[in-house]
């Protein structure tokens, strides 16, 4: 353990966090009454409204991504880092529109890998299958590694066994809920991050000097100032492009997209990128006072804990303790359903047992999610590297399935063999521009590589698809 | 022979000047024993680390320690030459690693050593040496402007798509 100085007690740790455990499954199993049928368990019976809807693209999108790797993003890349960061929330906005469009064309999906086998057929879908199910699970475990990480650096709770909780209670509740559990829990979690990140910022700005941070970062990190920092440059759009690719192709997205009510997915997803859009700065600023302060550092993916309990002294980390666990949590069983989803309905349902009952899909989905959380958890343990290293290794994969996506759903030319070579290539070149320049670069080239080949595709052999393909009901 | 060592001995208890030096002695004789075995931390880092992104992290252990005793403090000194005639002070405190950004391109030496209350210390580690030399500014533009044209290629693929299929319902 490198990080020895903590702000609470271990003893304060466990108590905390024995209070949100029980406080978050009560909620769930509260919540989880109304989930009676598939229909309720996966997609919170399709009439999800605009404020719970904003309320959980928000809080999803709030997630260790932004309270613990954007301090990082400002620690490692400055000035650009925390902007880098926070244009992320195009993802959202550009997603708005895919939303409206999505509850148009399949009224009656479940999953973005409908989307994908009705469009594309079952080569490219099986491709996507493999990214998506890689990409939850890589955020999975940099969630849960982050969950151990902040009440290390916290409390000082031992790593493995912070990790364990905040994965138990998260698939506890999930389980009995499903997404109902996971958008109502959502809805209380927007409002404590919110509230949180306000008082944060707010003790930052009162306490802090800018001028003496301005000076001493001059002195002591004087490259984070640097307008022409070659490695933010490159994260700059490397980071947006990861984001939008996260949120097209995430069934996490998507399940919400099926389960808000027709005409409120649009709204909702603007409304909480707007709402998102300040936060990572907000979170990422304190990272650069850590030099005024004299806080050691001693993993660049604890600076966000370690500087807001330090500002706020020992009554704020309880705070960030209570904020940084719902950021996390809200994430997690966000991603436990929507993999669990994914996995149920597009390889048990279509693949192995096309003719499961509802009663029978519903305890599979349990064990999957039992699985993935077990699976996820074997990863954690040994920490196999910062936050920022797991997670942009799913960068490329990700960025690889934004057009195939978008045009997709636009254009009746983009063809099948366009996607898959895009998802193909665009994740290929994306992994080696990953080992060889850096993971700030790997996004962006897959998706560079990706728009080019679907355009290519869509000119060089179009389609004409029939939209009405999509409407799997009517089939 | 008994005679003068009882002298001396009552000499020691009545006269309370005598009882400060022996203590003072004492505690000196502990501490240059202490600091000399002190453990001298060595640095779980490469002795040569390059970095194209300006920053690094250092991680340090006391050999044969766990970790979680953790009964010292450590000193992390930086400099820009290798015999430290510059060296500054990093960190002072009982972490087992920090985290350095912001680093313009040069050469920087870094090294550590155990120490209790600021007064007795250990030998300083041996030193290592980080490379900073930055990813070329050229490289830098030509991605920032790729991802700058894809980012309005997406916007205006996801708009223009958008107005079309309103326009056709």
């Amino acid at each position: 353990m490198e990080h020895q100085s903590e702000i609470l007690s271990a003893t304060s740790g466990f108590i905390i966090l024995a209070l949100l455990a029980v406080l978050w499954i009560y909620l769930g199993i509260y919540w989880g009454r109304k989930a009676k049928s598939v229909d309720g368990f996966m997609l919170a019976g399709r009439n999800v409204g605009l404020a719970f809807g904003t309320a959980t693209a928000m809080a999803t999108w709030v997630t260790s991504n932004t309270t613990m790797l954007a301090p990082q993003f400002a620690l490692e890349l400055g000035i650009w880092g925390m902007i880098a960061y926070s244009t992320a929330a195009f993802g959202l906005f550009l997603f708005a529109p895919l939303a409206k469009r999505i509850k148009q064309l399949m009224p009656a999906g479940y999953t973005s890998g409908d989307f994908i086998r009705l469009r594309y057929g079952k080569r490219v879908w099986y491709v996507f299958l493999v990214i998506s199910i890689f990409y939850g699970f890589t955020w999975l475990v940099s969630m849960g590694m982050a969950g151990g990480i902040l009440m290390n650096a916290l409390s000082g709770i031992p790593y493995p066994i912070g990790m364990t909780v905040i994965l138990l209670v998260c698939i506890m509740y999930t389980l009995f809920g499903g997404l109902y559990a996971v958008i109502g829990t959502d809805y209380i979690q927007s409002l404590v991050i919110i509230v949180g990140i306000v008082l944060l910022g707010a003790s930052v700005l009162y306490s802090i000097d800018l001028n003496q941070v301005y000076a001493d970062i001059k002195v002591e990190k004087p490259m984070l100032l640097k307008v022409m920092l070659p490695a933010s440059l490159m994260a700059v759009f490397n980071n947006l492009l990861f984001g939008v690719g996260e949120v097209f192709h995430s069934n996490v997205w998507w399940s919400r997209a099926f389960a808000m009510r027709k005409a409120i997915g649009q709204k909702a997803y603007l409304l909480a990128g707007l709402f998102w859009f300040p936060v990572p700065i907000a979170a990422g600023f304190i990272a650069l006072t850590s030099s005024t302060l004299g806080i050691n550092i001693p993993s660049p993916d604890m600076v966000g804990p370690l500087m807001a309990s330090h500002i706020l002294g020992e009554a704020g980390a309880v705070i960030v303790f209570i904020v940084f666990f719902c950021s996390l949590a809200s994430s997690i069983d966000s991603l436990l359903a929507a993999t669990s989803d994914l996995i149920v309905e597009d390889i048990y349902k279509k693949m192995i047992k096309p003719a499961a009952q509802e009663k029978e899909i519903r305890k599979v989905s349990m064990y999957v999610i039992i699985g993935i959380g077990v699976l996820a958890w074997m990863v954690c343990l040994p920490r196999i590297g910062t936050l920022a290293s797991v997670l942009f290794f799913a960068g490329p994969l990700v960025t690889s399935t934004i057009y195939p996506i978008a045009m997709g759903l636009f254009w009746r030319s983009a063809s099948a063999n366009g996607a898959f070579w895009a998802m193909v290539l665009g994740s290929a070149t994306g992994l080696v521009a990953y080992f060889t320049i850096g993971w700030y670069t790997a996004s962006l080239i897959g998706a560079s590589v990706s728009i080019v080949v679907t355009f290519v595709f869509s000119q060089w052999q179009p389609e004409q698809f029939d939209w009405k393909k999509l409407d799997e009901s009517k089939l | 022979m008994c005679r003068p060592i009882f002298s001396i001995a009552a000499q020691f208890v009545f006269m309370p000047h005598l009882q400060w030096i022996f203590l003072i002695a004492l505690i000196s004789f502990s501490q240059s024993v202490w600091a000399s075995n002190l453990p001298i931390p060595i640095f779980t880092n490469n002795p040569i680390e390059q970095t194209e992104s300006g920053h690094v992290k250092l991680s340090w252990k006391v050999p044969n320690s766990s970790s979680s005793a953790a009964p010292w403090v450590f000193e992390l000194q930086k400099s820009n030459d290798p015999n430290f005639s510059s060296a500054v002070q990093l960190y002072r405190g009982p972490d087992l690693a920090t985290f350095l950004s912001g680093l313009p391109n040069g050469n920087y030496f870094y090294r550590v050593r155990t120490s209790i209350r600021g007064e007795a210390h250990s030998d300083w580690s041996p030193t290592i040496l980080v490379k900073v030399k930055h990813h070329s500014l050229s490289l830098a533009l030509w991605l920032f402007g790729i991802g700058a044209t894809v980012f309005l290629l997406t916007v205006g693929i996801v708009v223009q798509g958008a107005v079309s299929t309103s326009k056709n319902q």
